[in-house]
């Protein structure tokens, strides 16, 4: 089974090589994307530097794993370049782009993405700081099979932790436990599905039921701090 | 104002478009020249408190910290005040 792995993060997609080789499952390629400059997405640059990338580079040379350096994961030069690799299944690890049908239809089986969300009620930025907002007493994110829409695609998995019991002090916190405990597992599940089934359990989302955000202004964010604070001072008490 | 009628419909549009961060030029022809999009933040923040949506209430103030648009914000700025106060209230 050709799995290829597309990300812009060359330290999670160490990562995630070993934990794959956990299942014995060895990427057959993987395609580092670099981050655009805008504004949003320009945090990825932290991550993406000629020493990551060259760290990537020596896991796949140890794991005969070919590694394709390319500038836009939705040029046609990308994509011709994924239809000759044959691909039953691609993880998505970061993209800072919507992706396009003539990407997704690429892969045999789709392409898997995990989510800071809660799908179908939370899509798009800073979903956990949204879910505090709201007030939520579940948190969580969500695995899918991308398509081209944002967070819309069909669900996979969902993962949702009460946040009186893990008692948060910091989003950042809450994020490092998302990250560390489920992100890059979660991608896991489908490819147990896929190899034992020959097919992804999905569930469609109901897209009327979740709305879109954007990312918080850093008013809101503050707020969302304090809200965090005072659960534990409340928790404490 | 836009030619879209729903105020969601409207804030998915600028925001998707990132309007707030575009020079007036590029939007007269989309209907949000400074003026309009201002109003629309003001519209935005006291719909944020008739709808508990904080997406809206974040929207105004995006447009309120947007060095491109440079229409006078006074009055946005004072129903963001107004807004942000009764978030707080509510939530903290």
């Amino acid at each position: 089974m050709n799995i290829v792995i597309v990300s812009q993060k060359p330290i999670q997609t160490v990562n995630l090589i070993y934990l794959l080789g956990g299942i014995d499952v060895f990427p057959s390629a993987i395609v580092i994307v670099k981050p655009s400059l805008n504004n949003i997405t320009k945090y990825l640059l932290n991550e993406y530097s000629k020493a990551t990338v060259n760290t990537l580079q020596l896991q796949c040379d140890v794991l005969n794993i070919p590694l394709y350096k390319v500038d836009n994961v939705t040029s046609d030069k990308t994509i011709n370049l994924l239809k000759t690799l044959n691909i039953d299944l691609i993880l998505v690890v970061v993209l800072d782009v919507i992706v396009k049908d003539k990407f997704l239809n690429t892969s045999k089986h789709g392409v898997i993405s995990s989510h800071g969300g809660v799908l179908p009620y939370y899509r798009g930025d800073d979903c956990l700081r949204w879910a505090v907002l709201n007030k939520e007493n579940e948190v969580g994110t969500s695995t899918m099979l991308l398509d081209s829409g944002v967070d819309t695609g069909n669900v996979v998995s969902t993962y949702k932790i009460n946040l009186e019991n893990e008692l948060p002090t910091s989003i950042e916190q809450l994020g490092k436990k998302f990250y560390y405990n489920k992100k890059l597992y979660s991608y896991l599940s489908p490819i147990k599905q896929l190899l034992e089934n020959g097919y992804i359990n999905t569930k469609k989302q109901k897209t009327v039921e979740g709305k879109q955000y954007f990312s918080m202004h850093k008013e809101l964010s503050k707020i969302v701090d304090t809200i965090l604070l005072k659960d534990k001072k409340k928790f404490q008490n | 104002m836009s030619l879209l009628k729903n105020i969601e419909q409207k804030l998915l549009f600028v925001e998707r478009k990132r309007l707030y961060d575009s020079p007036e030029q590029d939007r007269i022809k989309l209907k949000f020249n400074d003026r309009e999009l201002v109003n629309f933040g003001i519209i935005c923040s006291k719909h944020s408190m008739i709808s508990n949506d904080w997406r809206f209430l974040n929207l105004a103030l995006k447009i309120l910290d947007s060095k491109s648009v440079l229409a006078d914000k006074l009055n946005l700025k004072k129903e963001i005040e107004i807004s942000l106060n009764s978030l707080k209230e509510n939530i903290l």
